[in-house]
């Protein structure tokens, strides 16, 4: 069982997240949120670490409060959040409506990986891998 | 002719200075930088530690916005591997329903 600690109830949770791209490795803070499917990272950041969009795996479209957005599903060699390291893992590139200061999500993509328990009070994530037969 | 001239005299904007602070701790950090993006190398941490705020770092680039503290700082062309981009001001309270 490995323990994240976040800053208890601030408006979001936030927990430090690495990932890693052709040009280096870049640290990161991102939301904990289980009501989305796909783990984010903005575009600005994928162009630093050397991403190109052309080496997408898919181009996607995001219906956002403004609209429609593309934004695109790339494979990074490593990414690590909550004490684990996942490697080959899905990003999904895209511009978040506003910014304030974050750098994207840890979404279910990720979060499926592992048993998890968020105490809030405590500001502590409680995450283990799970057993193979039990992963989606 | 003068559009000509003119060309030849037209230069290329100078480089940003580049820019590397002395280790800090984040609270100094968010004290002299106030609600601005920085980019963090040289970062001190304990190793094999996931959970642990960094003692100290260097900050290579300030900025509004990520895009200017990433430009200023050059992190990867000045050779550093590693770095972090954060913020030093607070989330604002009103950003959860903008993030879906």
């Amino acid at each position: 069982m490995r323990t994240t600690t976040f800053t208890p109830l601030r408006e979001l949770i936030i927990v430090e997240a690495k990932i890693w791209g052709p040009r280096g490795e870049l640290e990161l803070d991102l939301v904990l949120d289980t009501g989305s499917m796909h783990t984010v990272i903005l575009p600005d950041i994928m162009d630093d670490l050397g991403f190109n969009p052309r080496d997408a795996l898919a181009i996607t479209d995001v219906y956002s409060a403004v609209g429609k957005e593309q934004g695109y599903m790339i494979k990074v060699p490593r990414f690590e959040a909550l004490g684990f390291t996942r490697t080959d893992f899905p990003i999904h590139v895209f511009d978040l409506a506003d910014r304030y200061g974050i750098d994207g999500l840890i979404g279910l993509s990720f979060l499926h990986h592992y048993d998890y328990t968020v105490r809030s009070a405590a500001g502590q994530i409680l995450a283990e891998e799970l057993a193979a037969e039990l992963l989606p | 002719m003068a559009e000509a001239a003119a060309k030849e005299t037209t230069t290329e904007a100078p480089a940003p200075e580049l820019f590397l602070s002395e280790p800090m701790t984040w609270e100094q950090i968010c004290e002299r930088y106030p609600d601005q993006w920085v980019v963090l190398v040289e970062i001190n941490r304990p190793a094999e530690d996931h959970n642990a705020r960094f003692r100290t770092a260097r900050v290579a680039g300030i900025g509004k916005t990520r895009r200017e503290a990433f430009a200023q700082a050059q992190p990867f062309d000045r050779g550093y591997h590693s770095c972090a981009n954060r913020f030093t001001g607070p989330i604002a309270r009103s950003i959860a329903h903008l993030l879906r």
